[in-house]
This record gives C-alpha cells, structure tokens and sequence, in this order.
C-alpha cells in the first residue's frame, strides 16, 4: 500500500493539508511546529485499525463546530482491499500525471479513498469515499487494519509483550488458534514459568529477534518469551519479550525502538505503509543510517520480486537521517501562520538540493537561510554572528531559525533558488569580486531574494583589509600565521611586497616605512595575496577572522563591510 | 462426470450438460474449491437452485458469489457509471443490451479488471444456452481476467425469441472449448433409470429431427383430442405423491387450464409481472370508486374461476351475506381505498363457489395493496414493483400442483409431469423441439403425455 494522497481539513494544528507524496519513501522536514507530526498522525487517524477517541485539542484551534475531515487516498492496494465484496466497487484512478479521478480510466491505477470525519459529538466515522456511490460505506477497524499501517512514535512497550491484540500475538498464530495457544501457554506459564519450552511462543520471539537484528537492534543474549508478573497477577500482557533474562522494555531506548518498528512491520505480509517519527530517536548516527538503509533495502528488495513496496513517510531532524535518505526522499514541511495551512514540496530540481545537503545539511532545518558563497563567507561571517546577540537581547540568530549556508561557491544562486522553492527564506551573501551573472541576478530578483555583497568588485579579504586599521592588520596576520604556519605567510609575503624578513617581523605599523609601496597599495598586495592564496577559503580559519572583521566593521561603519553585516544581520533578524 | 479437480487447470472451456446430469452438482464442486468464486446465471430461480446445492454441500457462503448475469453487471455498471453508462431506473428490454455492452466497455479500464482480477478466482457461467450476443462478448471479456468456464445445455436454448441464437460450434466453443459433455442422467438414477434412459434417446432424436414415439416407454400415453382433457390432466396424477406439473407452451392456455382445473392446479406468474403491473396501472389510473372496482372484478376474472350455479340451484345462504359484506368495503373503494381493497379480496376468498387459480397473483397484489395501506409506497405501481423487486430476492415457493410453460418451469424439477396435447409443441415457431425436450426431461418419477397420435417428430433444433 503506498499513500497516494493526502488531504486534511481542521486536524489539529492544521487548518488545511494537502500532499502527495509522490514516493515510497519520503522523508519529512521542516522547522519545529512545521506540522510534520500532524501529517503522520492524521495518516495514522484515518488508516489505523486502532479506535481513536477524539478530544476538542484534535480540532484545528479547538473548535468543534469545525468537523475534523482528514481524507487519505492509498494505492498499490492489496487484493483483500480490491475485491468486490470490500471496497473493489469504490475503487478511484489515479493517473499517471498524480490527478485523482473519481471513476478510473486509461491507465489509471486503482486508489481508495477513506476519510475519517468527526463533528461536534467527537464521534469518528470511517468511511471509504466516491462521488459515484450514493452512500459513502462505512470501513471497520478490521478492515482498516488490511492497509497494513504502521506508527512508530515515541516508546511504545506494548509491542513488545504478547498481550490481547499486540503484534506478537498475532505472529504466534493465525487468529483462530492463537486465543487458544495463548490461553494454554498461560496456563502452561502458571504451572512452570519456564516459557522458553512453549514452542509457539520460542519460535516467535526468535522470529521476533531476527527481525529487530534485522533493522539494527542489538541483541544481547537472545530474545525469548519471560513472565512479567505486574499489577493485576497473571494476564495476557504478562508474558513479554526478554533478551538474556532481561525484559526488553528495559534495554535502550533505541533498540526499544527498532525491535518494536521491526516486530509490528513483519506482522505485515504486503506492503506496509511505516510513519516514523524522528527516526534517530535513541540511535547514534551509523545506526540511524542501518535502520534506513535497512528500510530502504527492503523496499529495493521488494521491488526487485515484483513484491508491494510499501511506504515509508518518516520525520527526521537529523542531517545524518537525510544524507542516508537522499535528495529525492526530501520533503519539507511548512505551516503558514496566521492562517495555518500546512503545505509539503518536494525539490523541483534535486542538483542543488543534492549540493546544499552535501556541504550546508543543518540548513534544511532552519527556517531563514543565509546562503554564502563559500567557505570565506561562510566563515567570516559565522563569526561575525556571535558579536549580534548583544544588540538583540541576547537572541543568537539560531533561536529565530536562522542559519548561514554554504553555497558552494558559484552553485549559491542555483541552492538558494532551491530553497526558495521549497519555501525557506533565503538571501544570498556574496562577494563581489565575479559579477552576479544578469540571469541568476534576475531569478533572483524575482524571487524577491535579496542578495548581500561589498559591491565595487571587492571580496571579503579585500573588504577587511581595505579599511582594518594597523592593530587589527597586525592582528589579522597573526591569526594567518598560527593557522597557515608564520614561514609560509612570511615567505609569500616578502616576495609579494619586496620586503625584507626582518622588516616584517616587526609590527605591521612599521611595514610602510619599510617598504616602498604606499599604505593602500601595501593593503592591496596583502589582500591580493590573501584572496590567491586561499588563506581564509577555510571555515574555521576564516571563522577565527571574524572577531577582527567585527572590529574592523564597527570602526568604520561607514565602509562597504560594515554596511553588507549590517544588511544581512538586519535581514537574519528582520 | 470430470472431477472438479481436474477442472482447475482450464482457463477457458465449455462443459455440455444435459438436463438432470448432475451440473449444479459439478458447478458447486467446482465453485467450492476457490477461495472465492463467482457463479453467474439467469434467473432468481437460477441462483437458489445453486446456493441451495451449496448450502447443501456446505460450502462456506463467503467461498462463491452466485449472481445473475444482469444482476452482476448491473452493480458493476452503477458502480463505474462513467464508462457503463447504465440507464437511470431499473433497465428495460433493450436496455439490458446496454449495460451488458457498458460493463464490458468498462472491463477494458485496467483499474477495473484489476478489481475482478482481485475478487474471483474463477468465474462459472450457468445456462450459457440462454445468453444473448452481448452476454457472449461480456463473457469472452470477463474470460480475459480470471479463468472462466461456461456450463450449459444446447437442447434447453429455449430463449431463441429473446435473442439467444448463439451458434455452439462457431461461436461459443471458439472462445471456451468443449472440456466434456456430461454422460451419466443422475436425476433418474434412483427414481426412474428408464424414464432417463427415455428421455436420453428422446433428445437424441430430437435433435436428428426424428420421430418420438410416446408408447411402449416408461411414458404414461393417454389418448387426448385437446389440452383439455381434465381427465388426462387429473388420471395421470390420482394417488401420485409429491410435485406434479402440466406443461404447456400457451401461457393463456395455462391460466384457462388452471381455471378449468378449479384450482387442482395452480398458475404461477412471470418473474416480470405482467398481470399484477397490470392491476396497478389500473388503479393508479383514477382514484374513483367505479374504476377502482372495475379494476378489482377484472383481477377476480384472472384469478378465480366460479362454478356456475346448477338449474334449479340459487345462491347459498353464505354467499349471499358475503355478497352483502363485500359491499361495505366496496361503498369506501374511493375513499380508503388499500384497506377497502384487501377487505374485499379477504371476503372473495371466501365465497364458496370461487376457486383461486393464481394464488401467488393474489398474494401479491394483496401485499402490494397492503403496502399501499402503510403508507410505504405512494402510488401502487410503485407498491407492485417492490413487491415484485422482493419476490425476485426472496424466491417464490412453488406450489404442489403448477400450470406453466416451459419457459417458466425451465431449470426446476417435478415429481410428475404431464404434458397436454403434445402436438402443440409443432406449432411453435422457435425453438420447438428444445421446449419439448425441457418440457419431458423436468419429471424425475413418471411422464405423462397426452394428444391425438402417440408420436411426435419436429423440426431439428438450430444448435
């Protein structure tokens, strides 16, 4: 089963939401409060076979009189589903192109739509939905539970028990029989708590194990079935999985996790649509990337034996999570205020996204981008940054959202036109040394980016040099020379300015006596050997001259550097 | 008899049955071993005849789908209108031709083949003899999705009137292949093996065109110079146990039978109606007191009969103060008019000179009636076609002793039958020695025909 689309009126924090999500495997970002729960949880309110209560909190603003309408449209849908005798007469098209149409034709793929609608009673109705029947028909639990879906969200322990309706439960036997096996293991369990003997529940705790091993668990000693004797004596729930003798609920929260996404997903024989939420929860980073690639793999696999797919949606606010998914699983999620319409795009051109994640990743899960040409700007004005909160109550520009990216060099335009697209706001910061070709001037521009730069063909080196004065010249090549190593810097120094070793050992106030070129020229030379030496084209080094660019900026407010900080702090923190 | 198992493996084929040989039986084996089947047939009658072969057999309910051929593509048709384009209301004459082409239309959407694909393993097909071209081309598509196999008789394709000309050999077995021909008359097995010995030899020589003679057969022959000879009609069944039928072609001639019967046999009415649509329209017509009469006595004219008085003879005490009962309700005919209406029917039952011969009329139009008088349906058109609507659903109990034609006895069995004035059946224009030999092959125990000459020889069936 694949989510074909999905569609949410008045659902909690949302007053409308439409996605399609176009993929089997998606992965969902976006800023804090960006409604990425919300789409997970209205996916889960509709296609779950679980009964949910509905309270005023589920409606948008908490507002009844509001019904709560959350359709969701599945395709790739099993036989069980398409049969005539369930919902085979209600099935809908969904076309090539992704246009829902009521009744299929040509090509179109068979879809369902099921919709899940409560008023002011706060009594759900599940329905299966076409404009064609007469009477929307009415989907129970049970057949609910045929589009295989599957939520992990925070720590749910229940799966991890054999108790009445839990997953386990199920894999111990087909339904019928497993009432019975269970009630004689229970018996069985009175008389010796020696589980591990009862085959049944053996058999199924190793499947279980293999499972969770599977999507990166760690195993201990080995998974079997332990009695858990709580509140209540002897019940269903109180045989649970155990790992060495130690209950499984009690081991990592990671593992906890994954053995629980693994053991509900294997219950599910044909196409699981899987909602994760926060996917790294609990994990360190290579696991994090195992779990997905191990979701991944399963979907190649599946593929490759012409099996359903499935579908993964998971949310994420890991970089490490996203470069393990990929560009193209990207989709980022976003809720308008005041008006809180939620909305979900995906990359239109996927090259520039697939650079951003390569060299800026966090910025995804920002909110206001600052893209900047390269390692230099990035640097220089990421260290710049830290002398900001003061003048804004001591808001760091991270609290508002806001991030300074790596663009790449001369890709910053294509990234932040990327970004634009997928609703961040950006700006783009630069140098001014090349022109700003007039096409990616004018996308720009029509983008309403606004793009920060010296102007009159300087780049950052030349920019600071132009207007530092002695102390911070002098402080600046010190920082060059405990990073790029004094003989260095000396060596190209002297030959660049015709000076001789032991002039430029001494302060740099001195150097223009000792030199034959005037003050501005000597700057120049500096800054020429500077911008073709690469020496700051490093982050951190570039980053540890941002006190002094600070310095030099304040001091001369007037100069083109101080101007371009100050437009580009003011925009950061507009 | 093929074993069902054996079945399995055909795509596409055609099983030949004649009557009485066991094909309800192999259909349900057939159907049985599926996860889910689905049996298509004709009739109403046609899918009680299976679901209570199933039911028998204990086949799970969930395990096969029985449906007529109309009604299956009905629901489909309604359900993908955009392509079906199913009339309106309930289809029609012709109409039918029309949703059966529009679900065939609609089979060519992939999404919607997947949907069958997804519902039935296998599709059976029951009295493929009666389907019409569009049924054929909806057959040959359906073929197409799940593995399909067709069950019928050629000898019993009575319905050449109504468009089911199909050509066996040129068009039916080129796209479903003869799998077998079944051999062994079950029907007689036990009751009467040389009455289906008879009947077997009859149908072969029905369909070379020859002559079938009637005497010195387990056939019962009884001299007769028209259809009514009451004596034939009633000799034949004189201390007989269990169902007996009379088969004629002429439905009116049926009905004059049942009223000459006085009752000993009853007629029963077309699955469409016709009598009791009749008595409706009529009482829509005008909500006043003579029509609403008039309508009433013409209903009593086609469902009861009244023994003349003898010379000499007068009226009983009884009847004559029914007489005078029956003309309260009939001064509020205007009026209250459903109520009025079922009083008078109650009284006229009970006139003692009065013998109903069309019980399952009557009971009709008095449920319709009563619907009416619960304020359930508007106007009593509406009233009869749901009573007519449930009927279909429901099914119809047959009485012990039943009148009818060929075309309405077709597909059921009797203890006894008799046949009147076998000679009529020369005189049909289609078909004529197909409804003779579904008229003679209903009997499980005996035969009786009556007529003028003790043979018979038609015209060759067209096949």
């Amino acid at each position: 089963m694949q989510i074909r689309h999905l569609k949410a009126e008045d659902f909690r924090g949302t007053a409308t939401l439409e996605w399609a999500p176009g993929a089997a495997f998606c992965c969902l970002i976006g800023p804090g409060d960006a409604g990425k729960s919300t789409v997970l949880d209205a996916i889960e309110a509709v296609l779950s076979s679980r009964w949910f209560s509905f309270g005023e909190h589920d409606f948008h603003r908490g507002d009844t009189a509001k019904t709560i309408v959350v359709e969701v449209t599945v395709g790739e849908l099993s036989k069980a589903l398409k049969s005539d005798e369930r919902f085979g007469l209600y099935v809908r098209g969904w076309t090539k192109a992704g246009v829902l149409r009521d009744e299929p034709e040509d090509d179109d793929e068979a879809v369902l739509t099921v919709r899940l609608s409560v008023d002011a009673t706060l009594e759900p109705v599940w329905q299966v939905v076409c404009d064609r029947a007469d009477e929307p028909r009415t989907i129970s639990n049970r057949d609910r539970a045929l589009f295989g879906l599957v939520r992990l969200a925070g720590d749910d322990a229940r799966h991890l028990g054999w108790g009445q309706g839990s997953v386990l439960s199920r894999l111990t036997g087909d339904s019928d029989e497993a009432a019975v096996r269970l009630a004689a293991a229970y018996k069985a369990a009175r008389d010796s708590a020696n589980l591990g003997e009862i085959e049944s529940l053996a058999k199924t705790a190793g499947a279980a194990e293999v499972f969770a091993k599977g999507l990166g668990a760690y195993v201990e000693a080995g998974y079997g079935p332990g009695l858990e004797l709580g509140r209540g004596g002897l019940s269903s729930g109180s045989i649970a999985l155990h790992d060495g003798g130690v209950p499984l609920r009690l081991a990592g929260l990671g593992t906890r996790r994954l053995a629980t996404l693994a053991i509900q997903k294997s219950a599910i024989t044909e196409g699981a649509i899987v909602l994760v939420d926060e996917i790294e929860h609990g994990l360190e980073p290579h696991r994090v990337m195992g779990a997905i690639s191990q979701l991944r793999g399963d979907q190649a696999r599946a593929a490759e034996a012409k099996r359903p797919i499935g579908q993964v949606l998971i949310t994420t606010h890991s970089e490490v999570a996203l470069g393990e998914a990929g560009a193209e699983s990207l989709r980022v999620c976003r809720t308008t205020r005041p008006a809180r319409v939620t909305t979900i795009i995906k990359p239109g051109a996927p090259d520039p996204i697939r650079a951003l994640m390569r060299f800026a990743p966090r910025a995804l899960f920002s909110r206001r981008i600052l893209v900047s040409e390269g390692n230099t700007e990035v640097g220089v004005v990421n260290g710049v940054r830290e002398f900001w909160p003061p003048l804004y109550g001591g808001i760091p520009i991270e609290h508002l959202g806001g991030f300074i990216a790596d663009g790449n060099g001369s890709q910053a335009p294509q990234i932040a036109l990327g970004l634009r697209g997928l609703g961040y706001d950006i700006a783009v910061f630069r140098d001014s040394d090349t022109d700003l070709s007039a096409e990616d001037a004018a996308a720009l521009g029509a983008q309403g980016i606004p793009v920060f730069e010296y102007g009159a063909g300087l780049d950052v080196e030349h920019a600071i040099i132009s207007v530092a004065s002695d102390a911070q010249m002098q402080r600046l090549i010190e920082h060059l020379r405990v990073e790029r190593g004094a003989g260095k810097i000396d060596d190209n120094l002297r030959a660049a300015l015709g000076m001789t070793a032991e002039a430029l050992a001494q302060q740099f106030s001195t150097w223009e006596l000792n030199s034959t070129l005037d003050a501005a020229e000597l700057r120049r030379r500096i800054a020429d050997e500077c911008t073709s030496r690469k020496w700051l084209k490093d982050q951190r080094i570039a980053r540890g001259a941002g006190p002094i660019a600070w310095q030099v900026a304040t001091e001369s407010p007037d100069s083109p550097l101080a101007q371009t900080f100050a437009a580009a702090r003011a925009w950061l923190y507009a | 008899m093929p074993e069902a198992q054996d079945l399995l493996g055909v795509e596409r084929g055609a099983i030949v049955a004649p009557a009485g040989h066991g094909k309800t039986e192999l259909i349900a084996k057939v159907a049985a071993l599926g996860k889910r089947t689905l049996v298509l047939t004709h009739t109403n009658a046609g899918i009680q005849a299976i679901r209570a072969r199933l039911k028998r057999m204990r086949i799970p309910r969930s395990a096969v789908v029985v449906d007529t051929i109309a009604g299956w593509c009905l629901r489909y048709a309604h359900a993908f209108p955009g392509i079906a384009q199913p009339p309106v209301d309930m289809p029609v004459g012709a109409q039918w031709d029309d949703v059966h082409r529009g679900v065939k239309s609609a089979l060519g959407v992939p999404a919607i083949r997947r949907v069958v694909e997804a519902s039935y393993d296998r599709i059976l097909i029951d009295e493929y003899q009666d389907c019409n071209g569009h049924q054929h081309e909806l057959a040959i598509a359906l073929s197409a999705i799940t593995p399909t196999m067709i069950f019928g008789d050629p000898m019993q394709g009575i319905f050449e009137f109504a468009g089911a000309t199909l050509s066996w050999e040129r068009e039916i077995h080129a796209t479903f292949p003869l799998v077998a021909e079944l051999e062994v008359p079950y029907r007689w097995r036990d009751k009467n093996p040389a009455l289906g010995d008879w009947i077997a030899d009859a149908r072969d020589r029905l369909i070379r065109g020859d002559r079938v003679e009637f005497a010195g057969g387990p056939v019962a022959y009884r001299h007769a110079d028209d259809a009514f000879d009451m004596e034939a009609l009633f000799q034949s069944i004189e201390g007989k146990d269990g169902t007996i039928a009379a088969i004629h072609c002429n439905k009116g001639i049926c009905y004059r039978l049942a009223a000459a019967a006085r009752g000993g046999y009853q007629a029963i009415e077309e699955m469409a109606a016709k009598t009791m649509t009749e008595f409706a329209a009529r009482w829509d017509a005008s909500p006043t007191q003579p029509v609403r009469r008039d309508t009433l006595r013409w209903l009593f004219g086609e469902s009861f009969s009244m023994r003349k008085l003898g010379e000499e003879e007068s009226p009983s005490a009884e009847e004559t103060s029914l007489l005078e009962a029956i003309k309260v309700p009939m001064a509020t005919l205007a009026v209250d008019g459903p109520r009025a209406a079922l009083e008078i029917l109650l009284l006229t039952r009970k006139l003692p000179r009065a013998r109903l011969h069309r019980q399952e009329l009557v009971r009709d139009v008095e449920r319709a009636i009563s619907e009416l008088a619960a304020g359930r349906c508007a106007t009593m058109l509406e009233a009869a076609k749901r009573i007519r609507d449930r009927a279909g659903v429901v099914g119809r109990r047959m009485p012990k002793r039943t009148v009818s034609t060929p075309l309405l006895l077709k597909g059921l069995e009797f203890d006894h039958v008799v046949v009147p004035d076998a000679a009529h059946f020369a005189y049909e224009r289609q078909a004529q020695a197909k409804l003779f030999y579904v008229a003679i092959s209903r009997p499980t125990q005996s035969l009786t025909i009556t007529g003028s000459q003790g043979y018979l020889q038609l015209s060759p069936p067209a096949l």
